[in-house]
């Protein structure tokens, strides 16, 4: 957790005894066969204190060990006290690119005036950008678009990927083209059909129609937050609730969900 | 038997790049031949395809391409021998973790489009878990990248994981990007030895119930042609770990086993050492079969197989619950007392490995070797034009 996350937490009632003017905090935990452990413990601690960590704590017993996750745990929803609305990203690079990469989000989030916050899997390079918005500014929306695709853009040049855990519905299409080529997309598309030659499965998911491709690339600098890149749902009666400008996107409620949260109410404004 | 003997290829294309690889490929459809992608030439599958075909070797396509040890990661082309592999991740304290038949001579390639990476996957996943990316050359001549080299990555449908597996039958694996493991500190092989009392196999089931992860655990049994000290039937289990963890592990395997172990030196791990011989066990001969089936109904499917193959030498994955057998000498009623072994244990096997004077005694899994239904709706699209003859899986 970055300290932006650290702060959030510590000042709401989530707060987990982190070091508020710390730059980050690294939680470790290891589990299996309990001898042995310490000592892998020992390592990891060892590891910290030769990193520059001034500090380490560790959790004896249960109630210290769900104090110290609290803090990781909760950093989502101690954000809601900070702004209206909130986009959790989800991108892989490359462990060692992980201090790299994170201070370039961090620099994109300051260009766009936009507040950002991190938390992150450092086991395996998976970060989850968090950016603070509110939808009711249309020119704040359109600067959490833009943020958004320099984040994913930095994350594809470093090595990585633009999703590790949540995958792609809709807010991702566009992202697609960014670590697939036509034919590895294309690829997908025959993969899908073998297993649903009709058609029938969440159609305008996951993979995105070759006539998505072009207004997809303008988008970014088209300047409509919309949904282009979703194909139109000609195959999908049950969508068409969808166009109604005014309804939620599925599933933004929870906020949390991987890039759910941005876009969709977009379309008809 | 070597299965690279029984071939008898129009030509053998040996392509030293991934463009190669597609150009291979042009030429032969252009030659009317099918296509045989070959490693080492381990996993060809007993059957050969109606000629006329080529072997694509890709023997010539070495190298590691990337290996940052921080991002415990990888990438090499598939030709690279699992040997040299491990020599150049060694001195970094990594390793990948698989221990195919036939080890470090299989290929890096050839074990990914096999699927089948050995009892290690207990410990440390199945191959199809460690690969992170592919990048593999379509029957049409087409390179795709599928996944890439990040160890999360959800970015679209997991293609990695179809072509896992997949025999050559969806592309020719050109280089494979995967994940690496530390070194473990320790390792212990431990060794249970069959008794007269009758209970090794509920011993063997302890073993696979206990609240511990082993590396691997195998139940073998030595076949009649081999000349062996002591009892013919052994389990065999590796543990790795720190000093302190394998020991306790021990501790409770043996609780869970009701009994001790031997422990059995791990360092001669050359082609004769011990590890390499339970790893080969009940592969090749002349007559070699698989069998798929639940971890739990080891005890039944292994006496249906001893009991009516009391010659044969038997392998079983206490984890995988996958049991393998080979034969030295077969005949055309060995073939049929291994059918009848699989139905008195209600599981079906797949021969792996046929002499030729038994060939016209198995069929390809598919009938008559044409894929139909979503199989061949998948092919269909990765190989258009039926190029890409893989070693054919019999039954």
């Amino acid at each position: 957790m970055d300290g932006a996350s650290i702060q959030a937490v510590e000042a709401s009632v989530y707060a987990a005894g982190y070091p508020t003017d710390a730059g980050a905090a690294l939680v470790v935990e290891f589990d299996g066969t309990e001898a042995g452990l310490d000592e892998d413990a020992d390592r990891a601690e060892a590891c910290c204190r030769e990193a520059g960590a001034r500090a380490v704590e560790r959790a004896d017993d249960e109630a210290q060990r769900a104090r110290l996750w609290q803090g990781r745990k909760k950093a989502f929803g101690a954000m809601g006290r900070i702004a209206p609305d909130l986009l959790v990203q989800d991108a892989t690079v490359p462990r060692t690119r992980l201090p790299q990469v994170l201070r370039e989000i961090m620099e994109i989030g300051d260009r766009h005036g936009l507040r950002v916050g991190n938390v992150f899997h450092a086991g395996d390079g998976n970060l989850h950008p968090k950016i603070l918005f509110d939808r009711r500014d249309p020119d704040e929306l359109e600067r959490v678009e833009r943020a958004s695709r320099e984040m994913m853009e930095v994350c594809v040049a470093a090595g990585g990927t633009i999703t590790g855990e949540h995958g792609v519905g809709l807010d991702k299409l566009k992202y697609m083209t960014l670590v697939h080529g036509p034919d590895e997309l294309q690829a997908m598309r025959d993969v899908r059909d073998a297993f649903d030659p009709s058609g029938l499965f969440n159609p305008g998911k996951v993979v995105p129609e070759p006539d998505d491709a072009a207004p997809l690339e303008g988008s970014a600098s088209g300047g409509g937050a919309g949904r282009t890149g979703v194909r139109e749902p000609a195959r999908s009666p049950g969508r068409s609730g969808g166009h109604d400008g005014r309804s939620e996107p599925a599933g933004a409620g929870s906020g949390a969900g991987a890039g759910a949260s941005v876009g969709g109410p977009g379309g008809g404004s | 038997v070597n299965a690279l003997e029984a071939f008898q290829p129009e030509a053998v294309l040996e392509p030293t790049t991934p463009d190669e690889v597609s150009e291979a490929l042009a030429e032969a459809r252009a030659s009317g031949w099918r296509v045989v992608p070959t490693g080492s030439g381990r996993a060809m599958g007993p059957l050969p395809p109606d000629p006329p075909y080529a072997l694509l070797s890709l023997g010539r396509l070495t190298g590691i391409e990337e290996h940052e040890p921080g991002d415990l990661t990888f990438t090499a082309r598939s030709g690279t021998p699992l040997g040299a592999l491990a020599e150049a991740l060694e001195p970094h304290g990594q390793w990948f973790p698989v221990d195919p038949t036939g080890g470090g001579a299989r290929t890096l390639g050839g074990v990914v489009a096999e699927g089948l990476g050995g009892g290690l996957h207990a410990g440390y996943g199945a191959v199809r878990d460690q690969v992170l990316g592919i990048t593999m050359i379509t029957g049409d001549g087409r390179k795709l990248r599928l996944g890439g080299r990040v160890m999360k990555n959800v970015a679209g449908f997991d293609l990695v994981r179809l072509a896992v597996g997949s025999r050559g039958r969806l592309g020719v694996v050109v280089s494979v990007s995967a994940r690496v493991f530390p070194v473990p500190r320790d390792e212990r092989v431990l060794v249970l030895e069959e008794r007269e009392d009758g209970t090794f196999l509920a011993a063997a089931r302890g073993v696979a119930t206990a609240p511990v992860v082993p590396a691997s655990a195998a139940l073998v049994r030595w076949g009649a042609w081999r000349s062996v000290d002591g009892p013919r039937e052994m389990l065999m289990v590796r543990l790795h770990g720190a000093p302190a963890t394998v020991t306790s592990d021990r501790a409770a395997l043996e609780r869970a086993a009701g009994t001790g172990f031997r422990e059995a030196d791990p360092s001669p791990d050359g082609p004769g050492g011990p590890l390499a011989h339970v790893r080969d066990a009940g592969s090749g001969g002349s007559l070699a079969f698989r069998q798929g089936g639940l971890s739990a109904e080891l005890p039944v499917r292994w006496r249906a197989f001893r009991t009516r193959l009391p010659g044969a030498e038997l392998q079983a994955d206490l984890f995988s619950g996958v049991l393998r057998g080979s034969l030295q000498e077969a005949s055309p009623e060995t073939v049929e007392t291994v059918r009848s072994a699989a139905a008195a244990s209600h599981r079906p096997v797949l021969f792996t490995a046929v002499e030729p004077p038994l060939r016209d005694r198995v069929v390809p899994w598919s009938g008559d070797g044409r894929d139909r239904g979503l199989t061949g709706r998948l092919t269909s699209r990765f190989d258009p034009f039926d190029v890409l003859a893989p070693g054919r899986l019999a039954t």
